[in-house]
């Protein structure tokens, strides 16, 4: 056992929390890209991307994260790919956050009621007005509350990427756990720490929520 | 204005018009003129076709056989006609329709700037000029959740009048209102009327259509079964379904 003191503990926590925000954020802006050139696809071209997109999306949600971390980290070498931890959680992370905010910013622009089209179109409104101006404004207000619930979700998710050995904050947890043998105070730490990266997200989004609907005067 | 459009041609006119949902016929060779200035009324009952049929007047439905012409210009899958058709035809819906996330002034300016281009002064002075007509001007900075139903729906007929079309088509503008709001729209409309506007307009408000149609339209099934000037229309009805529905409306 080695003594560690707890801003020994800390500093090591936070650096190594460092990877999972930036895995998050690379993982999210690349998820929301994808997602976006899914729905895309989706709506241009409904006979090919009406159908791609649904088994896209139902592979990524009905197979355990895990497996699909498993099958880019030990998959992709013995294609002749060498993928590095960091390169595997990137991707992994990526392709299932396509899938999830394809799902639901696409629930997000169905959930506008076919009379906002109809309205739309009989004002000589074309496609991308009608998107622009009409569905988008009202679908982004109610993809608010999902998306950063999603975000939280996909915060959390990245621990699982310590078990193909990526550096993030779970694995740097269990880096300080076997030297110090203390598993309630490490893993306390830990757990404040995604709690302090998660937290304000959530409280942002109520308020960025409540300041989207309209009631009075903009 | 467009040179297709031939100023002398019937306002829109129907030529043995079928849609298909899918394997349902929802319209049967329904043929019908409507000219510059007229007012139609359709009634019929549910099911009948009669929001089918007007909303593929401006395209939000497709019809799979015979034409639709809007001043000449027929409907067909060319967007630029589309677009055309629908800067002249208007519509007000059963629901209202407006954009919740925009104020009554923006309902009523989004179009004419995107569509028409139309400088933002000038969009919404044209946008007071309407909201005054339907004596809504006061409201003009409310979100549509602000307002009762009766006021939405006048808003949303100034709204289509934004756009200065050539034709009115309403789909049942009072089916969702209650009762003592049904006046001051149905009141908007008979204006609209007295100064020549080209409508058609769906709605079981027979007194708005003794006064007002030039000539009622009755339709079952898919199919125009009967036209006629109100008077002979509410007096004689000469098909048997137009009776029974005549009958079972006169009982509520
Ligand atoms: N999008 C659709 N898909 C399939 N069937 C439809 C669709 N829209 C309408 N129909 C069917 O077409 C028929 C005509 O519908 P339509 O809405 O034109 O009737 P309507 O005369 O306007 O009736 P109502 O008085 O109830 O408004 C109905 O049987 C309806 O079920
Ligand atoms: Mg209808």
């Amino acid at each position: 056992m080695i003594e560690l003191s707890l801003t020994d503990i800390l500093s090591f926590l936070l650096l190594a929390a460092r990877w999972t925000v930036f895995l998050s954020a690379i993982a999210f802006v690349g998820g929301g890209v994808g997602a976006l050139l899914l729905l895309l696809l989706r709506y241009a071209r409904p006979r090919f991307g009406g159908r791609f997109m649904p088994v896209y999306v139902e592979f990524f949600q009905d197979t355990p994260f895990l497996l699909q971390l498993f099958l880019i980290f030990f998959g992709l070498p013995k294609l002749g790919i060498d993928v590095s931890p960091l390169m595997a959680a990137t991707i992994g992370l990526t392709l299932y956050a396509t899938a999830y905010l394809a799902e639901v910013w696409r629930g997000c622009v169905d959930a506008i009621p076919r009379g906002q089209w109809d309205a739309s179109a009989s004002l000589g409104m074309n496609f991308v007005q009608q998107m622009r101006d009409v569905i988008l404004p009202q679908a982004l207000k109610i993809s608010i509350p999902p998306t950063v619930g999603f975000l939280v979700q996909l915060i959390k998710n990245t621990a699982v990427t310590s078990i193909i050995g990526f550096h993030e904050l779970t694995k740097a947890g269990e880096i300080i756990n076997n030297a110090t043998f203390q598993p309630f105070i490490t893993y306390s730490i830990v757990s404040l720490i995604y709690f302090a990266i998660c937290y304000p997200l959530t409280h942002w989004s109520r308020r960025l929520e409540r300041r989207l609907t309209p009631t009075g005067h903009r | 204005m467009d040179p297709q459009i031939n100023k002398s041609a019937p306002m829109i006119e129907l030529r043995n018009v079928s849609k298909w949902y899918d394997s349902f016929q929802a319209l049967t060779d329904v043929s019908l003129i409507v000219n510059k200035g007229e007012r139609v009324v359709i009634c019929g009952p549910s099911g009948s076709g009669k929001s089918t049929a007007i909303r593929c007047i401006n395209r939000l439905e497709q019809h799979q056989s015979g034409q639709i012409l809007v001043e000449g210009v027929e409907l067909t899958q060319d967007f630029k006609n589309i677009e055309l058709i629908r800067r002249e035809v208007g519509m007000v819906f059963q629901q209202f329709n407006l954009f919740p996330h925009l104020t009554i002034l923006q309902n009523l300016t989004l179009a004419p700037r995107r569509v028409r281009k139309m400088p933002r002064g000038q969009a919404e002075e044209l946008a007071m000029r309407y909201l005054t007509r339907v004596r809504i001007a006061e409201q003009a900075h409310k979100y549509p959740s602000q307002l009762s139903g009766g006021q939405q729906q006048r808003v949303a007929i100034a709204r289509a009048l934004c756009m200065e079309p050539q034709v009115m088509l309403f789909d049942e503008p009072t089916s969702a209102l209650d009762p003592e709001m049904i006046k001051e729209v149905l009141d908007v409309m008979i204006e609209l009327a007295e100064e020549h506007m080209t409508m058609i307009c769906v709605t079981h408000e027979m007194g708005f259509a003794r006064t007002v149609a030039d000539r009622v339209v009755f339709m079952d099934k898919g199919q125009v079964v009967e036209v006629a000037p109100p008077a002979e229309f509410f007096a004689n009805p000469k098909n048997e379904r137009t009776k029974l529905f005549l009958g079972q409306l006169l009982k509520h």
